[in-house]
């Protein structure tokens, strides 16, 4: 009886140590299974690259088993765009177009002729507010070739009948382009920024890269989560600091993926002659610098060609009309500084924008 | 044996008889799947161990070391350890007439001066966080803060408030 009986509990016993060390085994594979997951959470293969183009500094970092590829490629595309699009390249497609001008069509690629096209595009919607037969004008000013100079009246008028996108001839079947009026010019410094990153964008992604962040001399764009799986921070510059260029000079943070955000201010390139400051944002009703409320326009947007002219034309327009303009089309979101220090954030921002603490001197809104 | 206990557990004590104790070792002998299961659970103990000591080795690199880079044109020109820099350290690129300077001191580099037209690289002050950058256009040199043995800066190792900055 007794030895049945602890023959019994026995094997009771035994079943409850199968279940203990079941148990316990159970718990090692867990912990175990935490850590190399999180060994597999460390930051996946990444690669820089950075260099001159376009006249600025760009850099491109890539995320993924294929990093230094894509971000090299990226780079070649940039300089393959900066070929067939600069103006300042005399071989270019848009050297040739404008060495034509009042000439006659001039046979492009597909890609010349695309950006062109959208180009008139968003200075239809914008009713001129971004234009990029403003040439002329950025060049008696001295902002072509850093000589600057305040032209006179005479030279003005001169070159304002110049300035008009409406004369842009485009045919899509023979994909020609023509300026009719002789000394027309065609610049697309204030698109091609946002284009090479949209085109950056899409070849990297062809190379597994998981994310990147992409900042073409100011005009960024980001995609997929942070190494940590956190989204990007980007600092919204702050144009009123003693210096608006230093690293780390912003006003507001911006979190999020999957966008370019592109920031146009006076701040970025100007000139003081005679106590007044000129600034290269130029209106091209005027043909003078423009005078806006705003300080900056920053564009938020999946499509950074849009933002790129987007953040031009809402800064010629000044704040009202730049705040009538999103009502109307509401396909962006957008940051507004004025002059007297208000930011107004397009409603749609309101969880992803924020002041800096520090940054007492603005005054944050949310419009809609 | 007690038997008013409820638990078999308790039973197992040092007080059983020897009868019981013979029985309880004769069922419970080591056996092939016990040292199974002890190769086991040592394997995944020293993975563990093993994997925290590289994950731990990995943020001390990341975090622990400072250096300031400079290139000209994408070649680099000069590098210095920013960590434990008593004394400023100084470098003078030139050529064309062009004159840059830039400074390192512990924990921060600047361009002190430079020759050049529009001044953004010196107006951008002192660097510091891994990944800025002062950058002349005009002369083509980028000043940056890296991490040592990471090759590219990586925004998100930063640590600062910002990844990058839109301007």
């Amino acid at each position: 009886m007794a030895d049945n009986r602890s023959y019994a509990n026995m094997k009771k016993l035994r079943r409850m140590r199968s279940a203990a060390t079941a148990v316990l085994v159970f718990a090692l594979l867990m912990t175990s299974g935490c850590a190399s997951s999180a060994l597999a959470n460390k930051p996946p293969v990444s690669a820089g690259v950075d260099f001159f183009a376009m006249n600025t500094y760009m850099t491109i970092t890539c995320y993924g088993p294929d990093a230094k590829a894509a971000a090299d490629a990226g780079e070649a595309a940039v300089y393959e765009l900066e070929k067939t699009e600069s103006r300042m390249i005399s071989t270019s497609e848009i050297s040739r177009i404008n060495a034509n001008s009042g000439k006659g069509p001039v046979t492009v690629s597909q890609e010349t002729f695309d950006i062109i096209s959208d180009a008139v595009q968003y200075a239809e919607k914008t009713q001129g507010a971004f234009d990029i037969t403003i040439a002329p004008v950025m060049d008696i000013w001295g902002f072509g070739d850093g000589n600057y100079k305040v032209p006179t009246d005479v030279q003005i008028q001169a070159a304002l009948p110049l300035v008009n996108w409406k004369e842009i001839k485009l045919d899509a079947a023979n994909l020609t382009v023509e300026l009719p009026v002789a000394g027309m010019q065609l610049d697309l410094g204030g698109i091609g920024k946002g284009f090479a990153s949209d085109k950056v964008q899409k070849i990297i992604k062809g190379y597994n890269v998981t994310a990147a962040l992409i900042n073409l001399g100011g005009n960024v764009a980001v995609f997929g989560p942070k190494t940590d799986g956190s989204l990007w921070k980007i600092g919204i510059a702050d144009p009123n600091a003693p210096d608006p260029n230093a690293a780390d000079a912003f006003l507001g943070v911006l979190t999020g993926t999957d966008i370019s955000v592109i920031t146009s201010g006076g701040y970025e390139r100007f000139f003081v002659q005679g106590g007044k400051t000129y600034i290269h944002i130029m209106d091209p009703a005027t043909g003078k610098p423009a005078e806006s409320d705003l300080l900056s326009v920053s564009i938020v947007t999946p499509n950074g060609m849009q933002g790129d002219c987007l953040s031009t034309a809402l800064f010629v327009m000044g704040k009202d009309k730049a705040m009538t303009y999103w009502r109307d089309h509401k396909d962006f979101s957008c940051i507004l500084v004025t002059t007297s220090g208000e930011v107004f954030a397009s409603q749609d921002l309101k969880d992803k924008f924020a002041l800096v603490d520090t940054k007492t001197a603005y005054t944050l809104q949310f419009f809609s | 044996m007690t038997t008013n206990d409820p638990s078999p557990i308790r039973t197992v004590t040092p007080r059983r008889a020897d009868a019981d104790k013979l029985a309880y070792r004769a069922h419970y002998r080591f056996c092939r799947w016990d040292a199974v299961v002890v190769l086991f659970v040592l394997l995944l103990a020293g993975g563990l161990v093993f994997g925290l000591y590289l994950s731990a080795k990995n943020s001390l690199s990341a975090s622990s070391h400072k250096e300031a880079v400079l290139t000209v044109d994408g070649t680099e020109v000069w590098r210095v350890s920013l960590s434990g820099l008593t004394a400023a350290k100084e470098y003078t690129v030139t050529g064309n007439g062009e004159k840059l300077v830039v400074q390192a001191e512990s924990g921060k580099a600047r361009v002190l001066s430079s020759t050049c037209r529009d001044q953004i690289c010196v107006r951008s002050g002192w660097i510091s966080g891994i990944g800025q950058t002062a950058v002349c256009l005009p002369y083509r040199v980028v000043l940056r803060i890296d991490a040592v043995g990471n090759g590219a800066a990586a925004p998100s190792d930063t640590n600062t408030s910002y990844d990058v900055i839109s301007k």
